[in-house]
């Protein structure tokens, strides 16, 4: 019951805050985070921080049409930042009552997480979302993972088999959001054994537990592929579009699911590779594990008691150590840094001016010369009589009195876009008569400066 | 020994000498983090090599390869060195200011022992920071009954002290942040830490909060934390030697 509480805290925080919140119904927004967050959930990735907070704004927006951006982004943000727990000691922590086995009533804390951000192999943070969450979204209690994914995919079994498909949606939603869930459970394990396997295992759990993630994985893929088979089956069976629409929702949200528990077997079939020469690294190296050391009680504090020559001994080694190592490319940041300090220039108050270039204007025929475009369409109109080759029109363009080269390229160019036609592209010049079409009939150019087909250029009409 | 070995060792460490780098943006360096992990005489020589150029590995994984330089290694990065390169004089003062705001930010995202066991990615501006370690300096304060530092041994001074005497913020006419003052201080110390890939500043502009990065988590996790912290225990234990 406490996963609900940090829903139900900001709703009512709300009327504290200046400004009138009350067109958004923060629980809602919530729930959009945590579905959206969801969505983009899988292996790798996930949705930014940024973006998350888009998805959010829009769906503010719908609650209030009408209202300013502004607003809806302001909402948004204060749905991450609650969720995310940013604020220093925010963390959701609640306290009850237990009766332990001594018969005497205990006080506990419970820490309940929705949303945090991981940071992916490419230096991201992503937003991802805690199982935590997916119970949340799920209406359900603390269970083993594995086997709710079990219990899911058989109830959507039955469902399909007895044609509810509306039951069978709600469930295939449900299955969906347990195989996100376990993804990140198994992620999250693994990540762990990488970096200090120690914290889990001295005995050889984590290899069985991996075996036995693998084979529930199985086991969930040979479901999904009869599920599906059975809900092709069915659909050909189905005449009301209706419904067909529902049974091609359901196929895709099985495929959905069977995607994401594909790519996590590969996973798991390296890690199974991996782990017992991680096991072996370790236990011969001592990995430097992330240790209990409280920065705030056991340093800060008593750093700041230390007597200044003291206390610069210490900051001085934290520092060298925190930074880690120098390398070469610093240099030229330093630099940056430095031109970044520098004083900033002075801003003359008179508008600077842009010195108007003299250039000239451009001809209608580009750079060719209008004597080359009349050259050329002459030569070209021979292909209204009948079919010439490109190197007798070559020919003929080298013998050309005026503008030798200009009137070549022309000719050249021309049969080369009539070989090809682009509507959009018609020359503009002119040089080309109407209909111009150039062929290849396999004869190949012999030419000084040209090689390639020697294409069969025809103007004439086409009946 | 492999000549090929060799190399790839050589490769791996100048992957790891790029903190901005990740290996999900490098396919090559991927590889040879897995060849790390799976690999025991490839781990070995490229520690080897690594302890030759004054480095320590500090983590494998696969965010990153992390490396921390041993003291007096070319690859050291000293205040000092942050300081003058920065065309200042490195004061005294000065030095000791800029080290205690790093200690404050790390304490800041990591105030608990537990905060550094998992990952997690706190944010904050330098205002948040400043407004942090002044709050507990002023509780030093309280608790100490204030004495007045005593005039001819100004050394024995406690670092508070010296950071309580810091002005805020300074602002020059136009409304931008000056150089002086803690502000200031925090503003320097946040944007080394980004150059270095250990914090990400998440928008743009004056105030603008950072957010902490695995990086940072790891290094004062898995060798800066511990490092103060001995450090300290063995002033500690010293005071009680000359108390005694």
């Amino acid at each position: 019951m406490l996963h609900t509480a940090p829903i139900h805290a900001l709703e009512a925080n709300k009327a504290m805050w200046e400004g009138d919140w009350d067109v958004y119904d923060m629980r809602r927004l919530q729930i959009a985070a945590i579905e959206t967050t969801l969505d983009h959930q899988g292996l790798e990735g996930g949705i930014t921080r940024t973006s998350l907070k888009d998805a959010v704004a829009a769906v503010a927006a719908e609650m209030a049409p009408g209202g300013p951006r502004e607003q809806h982004l302001e909402a948004a943000e204060r749905v991450l930042f609650h969720l995310l727990n940013e604020a220093p000691g925010s963390d959701f922590l609640y306290a009850y009552q237990e009766n332990a086995e001594t018969g005497f009533w205990q006080r506990r804390l419970h820490a309940v997480k929705v949303l945090d951000q991981r940071q992916g192999e490419d230096g991201l943070l992503v937003v991802r979302a805690s199982p935590e969450a997916i119970n949340l979204l799920i209406g359900a209690l603390d269970v083993d993972i594995a086997d709710a994914q079990k219990a899911e995919e058989r109830l959507l079994d039955q469902y399909i088999r007895e044609g509810k498909f509306d039951e069978a949606q709600a469930s295939a939603e449900r299955a969906r959001l347990r195989s996100v869930q376990y993804l990140a459970h198994i992620t999250d394990f693994l990540r762990i054994v990488r970096q200090d396997i120690s914290r889990l295992d001295w005995s050889g759990e984590v290899l069985d537990e991996i075996r036995s993630a693998s084979q529930h994985l199985e086991e969930r893929a040979r479901e999904e592929a009869t599920m599906r088979e059975m809900l092709l089956l069915k659909l050909d069976t189905l005449v009301e579009p209706e419904q067909r629409q529902v049974v091609l929702n359901l196929v895709s949200v099985i495929m959905n699911c069977h995607r994401r528990h594909r790519s996590l077997h590969g996973l798991l079939m390296r890690a199974e590779e991996e782990i017992p020469a991680e096991q072996l690294r370790q236990r011969f190296a001592p990995p430097a594990s992330v240790s209990s050391i409280s920065m705030g009680r056991d340093v800060l504090d008593p750093l700041l008691l230390l007597p200044r020559t003291s206390a610069l001994a210490v900051t001085d080694g934290f520092f060298a150590r925190l930074l880690g190592v120098r390398s070469p490319e610093m240099i030229d940041l330093f630099h940056l840094f430095d031109a970044l300090l520098a004083p900033r220039r002075e801003l003359s108050e008179e508008e600077s001016e842009i010195d108007v270039l003299d250039l000239e204007d451009r001809s209608a025929y580009g750079t060719f010369s209008p004597d080359a475009v009349v050259a050329a369409r002459a030569i070209l109109e021979f292909t209204q009589v009948r079919p010439v080759r490109v190197s007798e029109l070559l020919r003929a363009a080298r013998q050309s009195p005026i503008d030798r080269d200009q009137v070549l390229d022309l000719v050249r160019l021309s049969t080369l876009w009539a070989f090809a036609p682009e509507q959009v592209s018609q020359p503009e010049l002119g040089a080309v008569p109407d209909g111009m079409r150039s062929l290849r009939d396999g004869s190949p150019l012999s030419d000084s400066e040209y090689a390639g087909d020697d294409l069969l250029v025809d103007s004439r009409p086409v009946e | 020994m492999d000549e090929e070995m060799l190399r790839q060792a050589g490769r791996l460490i100048q992957f790891g000498l790029q903190p901005r780098l990740y290996p999900g943006q490098d396919r090559e360096y991927k590889d040879l983090l897995t060849r790390f992990r799976m690999d025991l005489e490839f781990d070995e020589t490229v520690r080897a090599i690594a302890e030759g150029l004054g480095l320590d590995v500090a983590l494998a994984s696969d965010l990153g390869f992390f490396l921390a330089a041993q003291p007096g290694s070319v690859f050291a990065y000293t205040l000092g060195s942050f300081r003058r390169e920065r065309g200042t004089q490195a004061s005294y003062d000065d030095r000791l200011l800029h080290g205690l705001a790093m200690v404050a930010i790390v304490a800041y995202f990591f105030p608990n022992a537990q905060d550094l066991e998992y990952e997690r990615h706190p944010q904050a501006t330098a205002r948040d920071v400043d407004r942090f370690l002044r709050g507990v300096c002023e509780d030093l304060r309280r608790k100490s009954g204030d004495p007045d530092v005593l005039a001819d041994k100004p050394e024995f001074e406690q670092a508070w002290h010296l950071y309580l005497r810091q002005p805020g913020a300074v602002e020059t006419p136009d409304k931008r942040r000056a150089q002086r003052g803690a502000l200031a201080i925090f503003d320097r110390c946040l944007s080394l830490l980004e150059e270095r890939g250990l914090v990400r500043q998440v928008k743009e502009g004056q105030d603008a909060p950072y957010v902490s990065m695995e990086r940072m988590r790891i290094m004062v996790g898995s060798v800066a934390g511990n490092h103060a912290y001995e450090t300290l225990a063995r002033y500690r234990r010293d005071q009680l030697e000359v108390g005694a």
